[in-house]
Parts: structure tokens; sequence; C-alpha cells
């Protein structure tokens, strides 16, 4: 038996290192399986107490890492670390008492046949804190804490609305006091007055309870306004992570540029933005040679078609472009 | 600029187990050609009601209510020549938010687009396709020849939704109405999409009624703009008034509710506004938005108020509209 690493308070709570995660998919009627290459050698940590943004489009696969450091999913190679240990060697349980999710959609993601109370109070059954009477208790208080008043215990969630179902979404995950919550987009199934107060009750529970989050969006000024650090991830690889300020006001990747100038604010008469960027689409099944970027890249050399661009340090980021200075 | 689509006192009622479900209550909207209208408002508030009445494309529980309905200066009859029947897919087009289920998926996309085209023109098959290969080039589609061969499902969203905006273009209609046509996209794709329509409105002098829920959205593409809430236009006028200096505390709740880099610092609340939409099934007695309201005073409980103008070219409907002076930002 290997011996177990020791947990490291010192390391970020939560670390994935060149983590990829391959999936055989079928291709067609006859049975051709071919690899889908979800994510190729991606580094991330989420340290304690921090906010950190994952934003990238459909199929870069921010959904295979959000699983993946929920330990739902073991990586096809390198490894997700829970303080320096390993998530795959640590009882599913320990993982779940310390890492918790938030799912995009509160219609599918609590059980239409339970009342809020039960739950909320799943979690702690399962984890045995308390008694009936403590955790009836414990359910009001995280009633409260999310906004929600106390009579919600006895409904179902056919009657509540969306923005009262991802309340208690996030109540039964705050339920037995993780330390990460993995919000996969969160407020995209919401409309934008009550995305607003979603919104703010995360920016609240991190000031009250200290707990991190990695903060999956695909609505960048969302991002930029609730994370503390950001990772652009395009087709199985972060392009671009540092701390989100910098990165949304001075991208170093041409695509975090692009992704940047599609942000359409309220605010601005200048019309619509002249993207540059190709219509191309690369396929995950057969990804690129050399950059995976390059086919959509107006930037793109013959450098970019053949080698793959090692991830260097920019400008006080991690950045993975050849040109980036 | 004349109108090219009016409404008038448009009202929609569906048919729901509960009740009666008013889901648009007198609406009026115009649209000129060359022009972009957009509706807004959030789930619920009746924009996409509006739009499907406009292309008479309502589900059968749902009954319509017109005052005066006209196009290209003409009286609309509800059926027979010059009905939106005759005139939908020719003269005016519409555009879908999920181009996977508007796809026809047991089609070649090339016979779709074939058929719209044939069905209201009496053109050999050669014309169509020509057409629809030069139409596919023009949203932006390389391999336009090749594509007309494959399914929708062999195309990606973005690639979808193009063909979806070629085939509204087949027979060069005067009026596009667009349903959410960005919203299942990715956000650069968004950008790409709305930049392709304003393009072609300019080349083809469409009139164009967007929907969405996405202010930003709104400022970047529409010259006016109608803010919808529970069934109801709050707040009409040209979009660099209304989301510049908003009258209708619904407007504003929507605008402060938006993370905006330079309005808002990082970490800041957002606005909000307290409450949900109430309910439209039986009647709605004074304002339908008094019970979120900041500025509510006792008149919203009985005054159901009408779009009267302000700022000479903005309408409101409130009893106690936004002071013109306020500060945005706060």
């Amino acid at each position: 038996m290997t011996a177990i690493p020791q947990t490291d308070r010192t390391a970020p709570l939560v670390e994935a290192t060149a983590v990829t995660r391959h999936y055989r998919v079928s291709t067609g009627a006859f049975g051709h399986k071919a690899t889908l290459h979800a994510l190729s050698g991606v580094d991330l940590s989420i340290p304690r107490g921090a906010v950190v943004g994952l934003v990238g489009e459909s199929g870069s696969g921010k959904s295979t890492l959000s699983r993946l450091l929920l330990g739902l999913e073991t990586p096809t190679a390198g490894r997700v670390t829970l303080e320096g240990r390993p998530i795959a060697e640590i009882p599913r349980k320990q993982v779940a008492r310390r890492i918790q999710p938030v799912f995009q959609d509160p219609y599918s993601s609590l059980n239409p046949s339970w009342r809020v109370a039960d739950l909320i109070g799943l979690p702690l059954a399962v984890h045995g804190i308390g008694d009936g009477p403590s955790r009836a208790r414990r359910v009001r208080e995280l009633l409260d804490l999310v906004g929600l008043p106390g009579r919600v215990a006895d409904a179902y969630p056919a009657a509540l609305s969306g923005g009262q179902r991802q309340r208690v979404a996030i109540a039964r995950a705050l339920a037995i006091e993780p330390e990460v919550l993995i919000c996969d987009e969160p407020t995209s199934a919401l409309d934008v007055s009550v995305q607003a107060q979603i919104l703010n009750l995360l920016l609240d529970l991190r000031r009250e309870t200290g707990v991190a989050m990695l903060f999956i969006s695909h609505d960048l000024a969302v991002v930029e306004h609730m994370t503390d650090r950001v990772a652009v991830l395009y087709l199985g690889r972060v392009v671009e992570q540092g701390a989100t300020a910098e990165v949304f006001n001075a991208p170093k990747h041409p695509y975090t540029a692009a992704l940047k100038a599609s942000v359409l604010t309220p605010d601005d008469a200048a019309g619509l933005p002249d993207l540059a960027l190709g219509t191309v689409f690369p396929n995950p099944l057969d990804p690129p040679a050399g950059c995976r970027f390059h086919p959509r890249c107006l930037r793109a050399t013959d450098r970019c078609r053949t080698e793959a661009p090692a991830t260097r340090d920019v400008a006080g980021r991690r950045v993975e472009c050849h040109w980036a200075e | 600029m004349t109108d090219l689509l009016s409404i008038s006192d448009l009202s929609v009622t569906v048919r729901t187990p509960a009740g009666p479900l008013h889901a648009v209550r007198g609406v009026d909207l115009a649209v000129g050609r060359g022009e972009t209208l957009c509706l807004v408002g959030e789930s619920g508030c009746g924009k996409s009601m509006t739009a499907l009445s406009l292309m008479d494309l309502l589900p059968g529980t749902a009954r319509r209510s017109v005052g005066r309905f006209t196009f290209a200066g003409r009286d609309v009859p509800a059926r027979g020549h010059g009905s939106i029947a005759a005139l939908r897919g020719d003269r005016l087009a519409m555009i879908f938010q999920e181009p996977m289920t508007a796809l026809n998926p047991t089609f070649r996309i090339g016979d779709q687009l074939i058929a719209v085209y044939r069905t209201h023109r009496r053109a050999p098959v050669a014309e169509a396709r020509d057409r629809a290969v030069a139409l596919l080039e023009r949203v932006g589609i390389s391999n336009a020849a090749i594509r007309l061969r494959q399914y929708p499902h062999e195309m990606s969203g973005g690639l979808r939704q193009r063909v979806m905006i070629a085939m509204a273009l087949m027979c060069q209609p005067d009026l596009i109405i667009a349903d959410e046509p960005t919203t299942a996209l990715d956000v650069t794709i968004q950008a790409q999409i709305l930049k392709l329509l304003k393009d072609l409105q300019a080349d083809f002098g469409m009139g164009l009624v967007l929907i969405t829920h996405d202010l930003g959205v709104v400022s970047r593409i529409a010259d006016r703009v109608a803010v919808m809430y529970a069934g109801r236009v709050v707040e009409a006028g040209p979009a660099a008034t209304v989301l510049g200096r908003p009258r209708h505390p619904y407007t504003q709740g929507l605008l402060d509710a938006v993370p905006r880099p330079g309005v808002h610092r990082p970490g800041e609340r957002l606005g909000t506004i307290p409450g949900t939409v109430p309910s439209l099934i039986g009647g709605v007695t004074g304002c339908a938005f008094r019970d979120r309201c900041r500025r509510s005073v006792p008149a919203c409980a009985t005054t159901d108020p009408a779009l009267a103008a302000v700022d000479g070219s903005a309408a409101v409907a409130c009893v106690n509209p936004v002071p013109a002076d306020a500060e945005r930002a706060a």
C-alpha cells in the first residue's frame, strides 16, 4: 500500500496540477470510438477564502474541471489535491464535507418531492451532525442566512421562484460549513434582477463565512465583479490566468482580449465590437496542432500552427501564447 | 419615419387551468424601415407573446385582440391575401432563440432554405439554390455549397443561427423579428451574430424587432427600446435616452442590477428589485410594479398609468417617475 501524503495546511485548499481528462466517445451509428480531449494539462488553484473565476465558451472544459475538483470524476492524468493530499485517496464523504457544489439550474438540482427543510437538512443527516431538533434549528438559521423566510421550510420546490430555489440550493451547500463552493453558472438560469440578489448573497456569505469559491460563468462582467483571480479556458487549456483586474484590464492572450471585447455592458454607445476572431471552430475530438487557438487567431503565424506555446509568466500572470509580452 | 409595422392596443390572453392569464395588456408598437426596436424585459413580461402575436404564431390556448394592425401602410386582415399568414416567411421573417429546434432535423439545410424561397416565389430550384449559397456566404459560412448538403446536427450552434438568419433573408423580407437570437450562444459568437444582423440591416434596409433580456445588447443595437413589465410597455423611446436617463423605477432597477465595470466597484453589492413578478391570472388593478417599487405612492394602488411623454422623445407609464436630474450611478 502506498503511503498517504500528509495534509499540508500551507498548500492551496484545492489545487489541480497538470490535469488531463479524456472521454471515449462514440462518433457514429457504427460504434467508431474517438477520444474527446476535454482538459489537457490544466493547473488551477483555489487558495483559502479566495474567489477564483473560470471563464470560457461552451465545450472549453469548465464543467469537466468543476467535476474533477468536486472529486466526482478522476483525471486521466495529473492530480487534484485538497490541502496537498490527492482527492482520489480521500474518502468520498470527507471530500463532500469540505467541497460543495452549487449548480446552474435550481429547477433540476432540487428533488421536487422533498420539502425545503428536508433538502437543506439532508447533508446534516448524511454527515451525522446534530440530532433532530438541532438540525431543525440549523435549517432555520440557514434559511435566514440566505434571506428566505422561515415558512419556506415546509414548502416544496415547485412553490418557489427560481431565485428562491437557488437560495435553497446555496443553503443546502452551506449546511455542513464547507470550505469551498464550486458554483457552476449559479445565476445563468435567472433573470437579471434575481441574479443581482444571488450575487449579493454570495458576496455577503464570503464576507461572513470566509468560504472560498470557484465561480464558473460565461458572463465576464459578472466574473469581473465577483472574483479575485480568473482563469481563461480555451479548448481544454488555461490560456491566461492571473489577478482578475489585471487580466481584464490588459489581456495578454488574444482570446482573452476577444472575450473582453465581446462583453456588452449597457453603458457604452460604442456599438458592436469588431472582434479580432475567426469563425472556424476547433474540434475537441481532434484538437489542432500547435497552438489550439491558432485557427481563430488573426495573429497566428507558421510557428503557431506547428509549435504549441509553453505557459509563461508575462506581466505577473500565466499566459500561453508565443507572442504575449 | 413612416412606420413599416404598427400595432395598437395589442392584448393576449392565455387560457390556463387557474383562469385567464393576461400575458399582454394593451401594447402599442411601431417600427420603421431600417430601424431596430428592442423589446426588453424579464421572463414572463410578455415580450415573446408580443413577438409571436406579431407573427400570428400564438399557441392555441392564447387569444389575441388588436386595435389597429398595419404593415407597409396597409391594414392587416385576419386571413387571406395580405394577412400575416400569407406574408410570413416572405415580407416578415422570424429568428428564434434555439436554432436546433427551429430547423427541421430530418432535412438537409439546403432543402429547407430552398423550400422557403419556392413557397413564396415561382422560381426554379437552381435559382433558389444559387440564392441559398449566396446568402450562406453573406452570413459568413464558408464552403456554402457543401454546407447545403449538411443536416442541422452537423453544425455548431453559432453556424445554425447563421443558417436561420440566411433562411429569414431568403425572400428579402421587410421586417425581421428575432426572439433572443443570441441567448443560447457563447459571448464571442453573440457579438459576431449581432454585428451580422446590424450589417445585413444596413444592406437590405430591413426593420428589425429584437427581443432580449440583455440591456447590454439593447444599448449596442437598438434605435428605440420598449421596456416591458407584466404585459405592459412601461417605458419607451430612443435607446440612448431610455438607458441613459431612465424615468421608470423598473428600468432604473434593471440597470442597477447589472454589474458594470466603471459603475460598480468589484465586490460591491448590486442594486436589486425586491419581490417577484405578480401573477397575471385574473385582473391586475393599479400599477403591476407597485409592490416592488421604491417610489410607490398611494395613487399607484388605484391608477394603472398609461404611457405619457417625458423629455420630448421618451414615454413612461408611472405615477411617480424617477426625477430627470436624479443621480444615476447611485
